[in-house]
């Protein structure tokens, strides 16, 4: 188990290398560059914008620009940001809590909820509760993720003054934990619906391939207890693919954090990269995607561990 | 009783009456969307400052929105962008996944490593922060938004070609046209791509569900289609401001794009159980 942990994460280091590529590449492919605001305003000369052009080294070979961002990105030195000026670091450091908090809560509600329910939907087939479950399903996946954050903000916050509306915590109130909860719950819930609704699916496919197989039926003959033969053997088995589909889709909880965190003004990093690409601030910008893929990385690296754990025949590949 | 593989495929098909009630409606959407402009008597943008805000009435069906404009009309407009970003932009994805994929599955070794790593790079950023970065950069030209949704949809594309590629290229229809003298190019295009057709219709039509959703999702967030075009996107994000005021308004086009989304994914679930039973 160890060496394949150290395999994967030795593999992990070129990609990592390579999200700074694209990152770098991305910025610096931009139209404009990111002058481009001071080069519309009138009152900025020429000489201005090339003074400022050969401050920030933006006049130097584009390699050679990657290096040095290379070099400070690993000493610590993520940039300032153009617009704030504040260090990029410490805006992400600031805003990234809040965001990887919606992530895991969300994963968490997508977990304990979408494979209890693949696994009952696959025992009770056809049943009442596996129906209303493949409806819910597609339901989920084709929701627009804004719309139903709105509808749900409508009803619960407009309508039925039940949960707040926008933000983390309430100002000025104490640190409460039911404060808490009642922010996280709306937005949490529309973060988790599209990954519980996939997901769910998956766990009902797979379970009833995996309940299919000859060795469930050894294990019935050998006269041990249903639930044993569902929870330990066909689960374990059935949770292969599943696990596979997780780790793809994790990039989405990303995606979907943008918008989530748009909508309920929840103060994370999706929000943070979405009013940074509205003010053309490229520092911060390649902060972010930087961080946002190396997370990916890193949870992926996590999802195979996890799959090496229920598959154990991968750690010999 | 049909015999054709395209015959039995309609017949296992036509069971799923979910799949085919998505596909009549889709088939309605795409009329309605063609139409459009014939149909309706205002044009999108034609607004009238007296009646902002009203009901449904006789002169407008679905009443109107905050700046007096026709919301039937503009929704039909909506549904020509998504439609056609969604589809075009899937098309772009096809066009790029399946040279990548046939490339990596039928040459492997070395070329296979490079493709498929280049491909997880691309996978492990998040889909929609690519998009706002570039929809932002670029301008919001519909072709532009269509190649950058295309390009962040190949990769499944990709995947799913080179899989079926890896598992054909084993069989002996292939290893005889080899033995002919075939030359590569034919072997991919006349022998490999059309027997890995069936997951990729599959993929294409839930590809196109999602294209639509990160379509409405970028003008939902200013970065797709721009006003006075209307895109189900923008309309919602425009009647935000007006729930208070309006609430239907933000139903009708968030309804639409679920309505349109939904009956794409049903399609491509009813066509999985067609194509392959054994995919379920």
């Amino acid at each position: 188990m160890r060496n394949y942990v150290i395999r994967r994460l030795l593999q992990a280091v070129p990609l990592l290398l390579g999200v700074t590529v694209i990152s770098f590449l991305i910025m610096h492919a931009a139209p404009g560059g990111p002058l481009t605001m001071y080069a519309m305003n009138p009152k900025v000369s020429a000489a201005d914008i090339a003074r400022m052009q050969a401050a920030l080294g933006l006049d130097l070979p584009l390699h050679q620009q990657y290096w040095k961002w290379l070099t400070s990105l690993l000493q610590g030195n993520w940039g300032y940001s153009f617009t704030s000026g504040l260090p990029v670091a410490k805006l992400i450091a600031q805003r990234l809590p809040a965001t990887l908090q919606l992530m895991l809560a969300s994963f968490v509600l997508s977990v304990a909820v979408a494979i209890p329910i693949g696994i009952l939907s696959a025992i009770r087939r056809y049943s009442v509760l596996d129906y209303s479950v493949t409806i819910l399903s597609f339901a989920g996946i084709s929701l627009p993720v804004f719309w139903f954050g709105l509808m749900l903000m409508l009803l619960f916050s407009v309508k039925l003054h039940l949960l707040p509306s926008s933000g983390m915590f309430t100002i000025g109130m104490e640190a409460s934990l039911w404060d808490r909860l009642s922010h996280l719950i709306m937005p949490v819930t529309v973060l988790s619906m599209a990954s519980i609704a996939s997901w769910s699916r998956y766990m009902r496919s797979s379970m009833l391939e995996v309940i299919r197989q000859d060795y469930i039926q050894t294990a019935r003959a050998k006269g041990l207890a249903e639930k044993t033969v569902v929870y330990k053997h066909a689960l374990k088995n059935a949770m292969i693919p599943v696990i596979t589909i997780m780790g793809v889709q994790i990039p989405l909880f990303f995606t979907g954090a943008v918008i989530t965190e748009t909508i309920f003004a929840w103060p994370g990093m999706g929000r943070l990269y979405y009013t940074a690409v509205l003010q053309r601030d490229y520092s911060l910008l390649m902060g972010i995607l930087t961080i946002s893929a190396s997370l990916v990385i890193l949870f992926n690296l996590l999802t195979d561990i996890a799959y090496a754990y229920f598959d154990p025949r991968i750690k010999y590949d | 009783m049909h015999s054709s593989y395209w015959g039995l495929v309609w017949q296992q098909f036509r069971k799923h009456k979910l799949a085919v009630a998505a596909a009549v409606v889709i088939i309605a959407l795409c009329l309605l969307a063609v139409l459009g402009p014939v149909i309706s008597p205002y044009s999108f943008s034609s607004y009238e400052a007296g009646a902002v805000l009203q009901p449904p009435s006789g002169a407008h069906l679905l009443g109107t929105d905050e700046l007096g404009r026709d919301v039937f009309t503009r929704l039909l407009w909506g549904s020509r962008i998504s439609l056609a970003v969604g589809i075009a932009a899937m098309f772009v994805a096809l066009v790029i996944g399946t040279t990548f994929g046939a490339l990596a599955g039928y040459y492997g070794g070395l070329l296979d490593n490079i493709l498929m790593r280049f491909t997880d790079l691309v996978l492990a950023f998040p889909a929609l922060f690519l998009f706002i970065v570039l929809s932002a950069f670029f301008n919001t030209k519909l072709i532009h938004l269509i190649l950058i949704i295309g390009g962040m949809s190949w990769m499944e594309v990709a995947r799913l070609v080179r899989s079926s590629f890896l598992t054909l290229k084993q069989l002996e229809f292939t290893q005889a046209a080899e033995a002919m003298g075939a030359r590569d190019r034919r072997i991919i295009l006349k022998h490999l791509l059309p027997n890995a057709l069936a997951p990729l219709i599959v993929a294409t039509t839930l590809g196109i569900a999602s294209a639509i959703l990160y379509e409405s999702a970028l003008s939902y967030l200013g970065l797709g289609v721009q006003p006075p075009w209307p895109s189900w996107g923008n309309m919602l994000s425009n009647s935000q401001s007006y729930v208070w005021l309006a609430p239907t308004l933000t139903i009708y086009p968030g309804l639409s794009i679920f309505i349109t989304v939904l009956c794409f994914n049903l399609l491509g679930d009813g066509l999985r159980d067609a194509l392959d039973p054994r995919m379920k």
